[in-house]
């Protein structure tokens, strides 16, 4: 959506790009006038999300009393303050970004970064066409496709932990992950079928970060998707690890009636970073200059059984 | 695999490049060398399969190992953890690339990792065979599920 002085500036551009044209126009004597070229589309708003905490679904081993005992609890993690794109990347995004990138174009891009229904949607490399509006999500695109266009922003895409963190919150709360009204709209959500042609970013909800459709529109890459390990593959007893399963292992330390934290739990341990799907795209976050590099650090156990601040 | 064209450190402290990797099939696994659970059993699950190789396909397999800890795997780590299990260093190769290119590693081998609050990272187990092109050609997850697919791979990966 676009405020009173970005509108002033893209009508400016506008009637700059006009003028020139019509100039150009008249001083070519002979041979086609080339098309105009969108060379950017405004640039999405970012909104500082401040420091605070995340508490996953699953247990850690914590140090015990004794050398054989591991305890495990939910540890939360400290999130540090860092910017999130204000709706998710776009078609003309997508767009403007492979015309400068062609590495990442549908006909040229390498099937170790992109399975083959890259861009499928698409009407061609450089036409998203009518099943992807300019103003709609760009979906079909790799966790590789998604990193390099944020670093192309100058960004990165946002952690699980950031992204949840910012998913907890509604139109008035930061945490309303203990209201079932909140947890319903969520979960209906993921009950419906995924539409033929996606709404436009904006269509949904803005919450109280000021942050667009976090859910309600499409589910989204994260930095560390591959965090999701559902099994104990890393004990080396052998032995089931409950404190890697979902289900027994977070029983009385997340919420349970959380059901769609848990659906995006399962679904981040089903992708693999090539996987292209007509519902997945992303948005970029960024750190702020004043941490750097805003890595989350794993807090020591907390007792609280508060949720967010 | 060569598509990928960031830097790697190897235990020598030398800067490589997948690409030097040409030339000769290799099998490749994602350990770190302060993991006391899984990593030590690839790494034997590896060796094993080294010697179940006939000797002269043996001779040109590279096996390589990639760290998921490149902040803790110093060349001198890596070179600690080549001489505590014996790898023959004409054949084992260890390399560790910035965290946000090891990301990337991590995500083309499907090896899905998990820092913990105890330093220690929750991982898969994942051992790929790759030609000498860097086309992977056989992938197995999961540990010790035998060594008769992995060489028959490796075989049909020269």
């Amino acid at each position: 959506m676009l405020r009173g002085p970005e509108s002033r500036r893209v009508l400016a551009v506008v009637r700059r790009t006009a003028v020139m044209l019509v100039v150009a126009s008249r001083l070519v004597l002979a041979g086609p006038v080339p098309a105009p070229v969108v060379t950017s589309t405004p640039a999405t708003a970012r909104l500082l999300i401040a420091a605070g905490r995340y508490r996953p679904l699953w247990r850690q081993p914590v140090p015990g009393a004794s050398r054989d005992t591991v305890r495990r609890a939910v540890v939360a993690t400290d999130v540090g303050a860092f910017l999130l794109d204000q709706h998710a990347v776009t078609n003309d995004d997508f767009l403007a970004f492979v015309r400068t990138h062609p590495e990442w174009r549908r006909s040229r891009v390498s099937r170790l970064f992109a399975d083959a229904s890259y861009l499928h949607h698409w009407r061609g490399d450089l036409d998203p066409g009518p099943q992807a509006p300019g103003r709609s999500p760009v979906v079909y695109v790799s966790w590789f496709a998604a990193r390099a266009y944020a670093a192309a922003q100058g960004g990165r895409l946002p952690s699980v932990a950031e992204w949840e963190r910012v998913a907890a919150a509604d139109e008035t709360r930061r945490d309303a992950t203990r209201d079932a009204r909140f947890l319903t709209r969520v979960r209906e959500f993921y009950a419906r079928p995924a539409p033929a042609v996606l709404p436009e970013v904006g269509s949904t909800y803005r919450d109280v970060w000021g942050v667009d459709d976090m859910h309600g529109l499409i589910w989204e890459w994260t930095l560390d998707f591959n965090s999701a390990l559902v099994s104990g593959e890393s004990r080396a007893d052998g032995s089931l690890d409950r404190s890697l399963f979902c289900g027994a292992g977070a029983s009385g330390a997340a919420d349970f009636a959380d059901y769609a934290a848990f659906m995006r739990f399962a679904y981040r341990a089903s992708l693999e970073a090539r996987y292209t799907t007509a519902q997945l795209g992303f948005r970029v976050a960024y750190d702020t200059p004043a941490t750097g590099s805003a890595r989350t650090r794993a807090a020591p156990a907390s007792t609280r059984k508060a949720g967010l601040p | 695999m060569f598509e990928l064209t960031f830097p790697l450190t190897d235990s020598q402290g030398r800067t490589r490049h997948l690409d030097e990797l040409r030339g000769r099939p290799f099998v490749a696994s994602m350990v770190y060398t302060s993991c006391t659970s899984v990593c030590p059993r690839i790494t034997a699950d590896l060796q094993r399969l080294e010697r179940a190789l006939p000797a002269d396909v043996r001779a040109r397999t590279r096996f390589v190992l990639f760290s998921l800890d490149p902040e803790r795997d110093t060349p001198a780590a890596l070179r600690a953890f080549a001489r505590e299990h014996g790898l023959d260093s004409t054949r084992w190769t260890l390399l560790a690339a910035g965290p946000d290119d090891m990301r990337t590693l991590a995500a083309v081998l499907d090896v899905r990792f998990r820092p913990d609050a105890g330093g220690e990272i929750a991982h898969s187990a994942v051992i790929v065979v790759a030609g000498a092109d860097g086309v992977i050609r056989h992938r197995q997850a999961g540990l010790g599920t035998g060594d008769s697919s992995l060489v028959a791979a490796v075989r049909a990966a020269q």
